[in-house]
């Protein structure tokens, strides 16, 4: 009874004209935001931030909201059209997101990726408005060992990222996990392999990377090569065929189930989940191989499960106020400077900020599709530009934005000089996308492993103590077991290893 | 001969009379903070810039540099022009670079005398925060606790190693002969739902981040590192009146230009701290997000950093040379 009440009064104050005005302005900048290389969602609150200062709390925390899921709408754009990723959770729509723009289906996978996105977005926030109690408590769960488990099983599942032979993609595994070692060791304070430079401290960051063996060798690869007339598209093509919508359905429904659950997860949760739906729709497909050339499944899902976790992530801070990441923090920042203390009594103190807050969300997602449908055919008329003027612009952009993040040329020589090495793997059929998710993974999967060990005492049984990390476990060896033995049934899975 | 005279026009620019205090600024000054978005120093940064803005007249622009825990930031401004256009914050990860790399053996990149000190903004101690619904009502309780079980029995989350969340706790271990060992978290956030879940059981937090968990009853607060009582946590111990007088710790943020800006534009930046942290639009900022605003001026910003130096120099050494003993045992 009580749970309909807010939502009316949280409608109610989310209609308000004021609150309307500054969600469309989150939303939009947040869209923004996530079109542009380099700066994330992080990057754009914190602009805005002074502007929050002077706001109706409700409305600051509308608008931050905003930005955040608005830029999960905008990150898979350039995406698609440039094979730059936009956002860190849009590195694997690049994968067969920009293939199908290849192929002259931008406008498909632009409208798909739209429209995953407002289904994961909203099935999430249904999922926040029912769930946020229970789901708070099952969010502190989320221990060291439950995040070990998950992110030692995100490890398992980067093969399904590789186009070509296991072993290649494998070799790119591994040296991302090399390069995630690179920077100060949290624990001990031991710098590694930094040869006293100091940006490299923190570890190469991931962003440069991404940005350099995706979208700066794509533009070095084409150099090379006499590229394709450009492509007009037509009206018709903009849309996705009628077989095409068939099949994103189902990725769309497990994306946004996984991108929930994933988003529960403190810390980075909407890279894990846009790689975990990849993955899995890679191992559910009948035609796994051709994932990589441009199949729907791989931009459906995805797009769809990083927009389902935004719903999820704000339930630890909603319900007991504590931010889970850097954006969120922010937003409790906003609400402190007004004097309202996130906590568990938020809803009971302050409805309308509560369910305000949900409710606006809703509505965010309703004017991000409107947007954002509309716009394919503007952003695929982007692809008319002539490549000699759309390529330099596009490394201008991506230039600008990795400087605009945290102003290091340190950055900038790490993109560029990715850049080059990825015109190099490319040549010799490597890929990229494992490497940039083992260089996220491996770090995050070292913290918790050594965290869960200190908590235990050295006890290397320490998951006994959580259900869910002892569940995830045993799901990760099934796996491992569950692979070997398959591989010596299916014959082709034996010429992939004689052939490598 | 046109071209000549218009360069030594050109010429005659830079040849002008330097810029005075009557001039400057002439153009927005940036802040440099030196650590990822997001966090309390970050904002404390952004809630000086938007306050200094009013009265300097010209907008103060806040650069995030991160980097070596404060590193990379702090460097641009000891390598910046000494005009007084870049000016960066100040605080205790500064102290705990420069001393880890002198206990090592090492030159540290920056040393206190190589800023010109503008002043200091906010000083508060960390707290004591155990979750509510556990057995200590006490700190008596917790080191009574703590001696009577084998060392590193206790946990404690902090983000990074000589953090200013994790010296309070080694100064704790010093001084009252307990070993509460150390879980190192990613940020604030972790810390809390480590905390809430059970997984550590202690963490020093500052009265910001404390304040809502106390009102919320989620956390318990049972003592304070200052050494006086501070405001919203009257009925907090200090470690003082717990009888540990060595027992003290604070955090501030104050603001540092190169040590070569010219001496009014100098004057008028220390000038600006102490404007800035009498408005009443901040006063009223920091007051709801739980700062200690506590002006001290350049002297007395540049005296409280020698103090918080020389107690935490063989802290820190004596921790080292622990390590280094661990590491050759194994």
């Amino acid at each position: 009874m009580e749970f309909f009440s807010g939502i009316a009064q949280g409608f109610a104050a989310a209609s308000s004209l004021n609150n309307l005005y500054f969600c469309l302005i989150g939303v939009t900048w947040g869209t923004i935001v996530g079109v542009l290389p380099g700066i994330g969602p992080l990057g754009g609150t914190v602009l805005l931030l002074p502007a929050t200062f002077g706001m109706q709390p409700d409305a600051a925390v509308i608008m931050m909201a905003g930005i955040y899921y608005g830029a999960m709408y905008g990150g898979s754009t350039t995406s698609i059209l440039m094979n730059i990723p936009g956002e860190a959770a849009s590195v694997v729509t690049c994968l067969d997101g920009y293939r199908m723009a290849r192929k002259g289906r931008a406008g498909a996978a632009l409208f798909i990726s739209a429209w995953g996105s407002f289904i994961g977005g909203t099935l999430s926030i249904c999922g926040l408005a029912f769930l946020a109690p229970t789901l708070a408590k099952f969010a502190l769960e989320f221990g060291p060992a439950a995040m070990f488990a998950i992110t030692l099983l995100a490890l398992l599942m980067i093969s399904a990222l590789g186009r070509g032979s296991i072993l290649n993609t494998l070799c790119m595994a591994v040296l991302g996990l090399f390069l995630g070692t690179i920077g100060m060791d949290t624990m001990t304070g031991f710098l590694r392999m930094t040869y006293g430079i100091k940006e490299l401290s923190d570890g190469i960051g991931f962003i440069p990377v991404a940005m350099g063996i995706f979208g700066v060798s794509e533009i070095l690869v084409s150099t090379q090569t006499v590229l394709p007339t450009v492509i007009k598209p037509k009206f018709r093509e903009l849309l996705p065929t009628r077989e095409e919508l068939n099949r994103s359905w189902g990725p769309i429904f497990r994306g946004s189930l996984l991108g929930f659950f994933i988003g529960l997860m403190p810390g980075s949760a909407h890279i894990v989940s846009s790689f975990a739906s990849y993955a899995l729709e890679k191992k559910l497909s009948k035609h796994p191989e051709k994932f990589g050339t441009g199949m729907i499944e791989g931009v459906a899902g995805p797009e769809t499960a990083n927009n389902a976790c935004t719903g999820s992530h704000l339930i630890p801070f909603l319900s007991l106020g504590i931010p889970t990441s850097p954006a969120i923090a922010l937003m409790m920042m906003a609400l402190l400077i007004h004097g309202i203390t996130p906590g568990p009594l938020l809803a009971v103190n302050h409805p309308e900020i509560f369910w305000g807050v949900i409710a606006s969300m809703y509505i965010g997602n309703v004017i991000l599709v409107i947007l954002n449908l509309p716009m394919v055919g503007l952003f695929v008329n982007i692809l008319r530009t002539p490549f000699r003027l759309l390529f330099p612009i596009i490394l201008m952009i991506c230039l600008i934005g990795i400087y605009s993040v945290n102003a290091s040329r340190v950055e900038l020589a790490i993109m560029l000089i990715f850049g080059i090495i990825g015109v190099f793997l490319r040549r010799y059929g490597f890929d990229g996308a494992p490497l940039v998710m083992a260089m996220i993974i491996g770090p995050m999967m070292e913290l918790y492993l050594r965290q869960s060990l200190m908590v235990s005492g050295g006890n290397p049984l320490f998951f006994l103590h959580s259900t869910l990390a002892t569940v995830l476990l045993i799901i990760a060896i099934l796996l491992i077991v569950g692979s070997i033995v398959f591989s010596f049934l299916k014959p082709q899975a034996k010429k992939v290893f004689e052939e490598s | 001969m046109i071209s000549v005279v218009i360069s030594l026009m050109a010429l005659a620019v830079f040849f002008a009379a330097p810029v005075g205090a009557a001039d400057y600024p002439t153009r927005a000054i940036t802040l440099i903070c030196p650590v990822t978005p997001g966090g309390s120093l970050d904002l404390n940064a952004r809630a000086f810039a938007g306050i200094a803005e009013k009265h300097l007249g010209k907008p103060v622009v806040v650069v995030n540099k991160p980097g070596g825990s404060g590193a990379v930031g702090t460097l641009a401004v000891v390598e910046s022009k000494p005009d007084g256009y870049t000016i960066c914050l100040g605080w205790p990860s500064q102290t705990a670079i420069i001393i880890g790399e002198v206990v090592n053996g090492r030159k540290p990149p920056f040393t206190i005398d190589d800023f010109a000190i503008l002043g200091r903004m906010t000083n508060s101690p960390p707290l004591f925060n155990v979750k509510y619904d556990s057995p200590w009502k006490t700190m008596q309780e917790v080191i009574a606790d703590l001696k009577s079980h084998p060392p590193n029995t206790y946990k404690l989350g902090a983000s990074g190693i000589y953090s200013i969340g994790h010296l309070p706790m080694e100064i704790l271990n010093k001084e009252a002969g307990v070993k509460i060992q150390l879980v190192p978290v990613r940020g604030g956030g972790e810390s809390i739902a480590l905390q809430l879940g059970g997984h550590t059981h202690f963490s020093c937090r500052y009265p910001g981040p404390s304040l809502p968990l106390v009102k919320s009853k989620q956390m318990r607060v049972l003592a304070s590192f200052g050494e006086e009582k501070i405001k919203n946590f009257e009925d907090v111990p200090t470690f003082k009146e717990l009888g540990y007088p060595n027992i003290f710790f604070y955090s501030w943020y104050g603001l540092l230009a190169n040590k070569d800006t010219p001496a009014p534009i100098l004057e008028r930046l220390r000038r600006l701290v102490k404007e800035v942290t009498q408005d009443p639009a901040y006063l009223s900022m920091m007051g709801k997000t739980g700062d200690l605003v506590d002006y001290a001026d350049a002297e007395g910003t540049k005296k409280a950093w020698q103090r918080e130096y020389n107690q935490i120099l063989p802290l820190i050494k004596e921790l080292e040379i622990e390590k280094k003993e661990k590491e050759k045992k194994q």
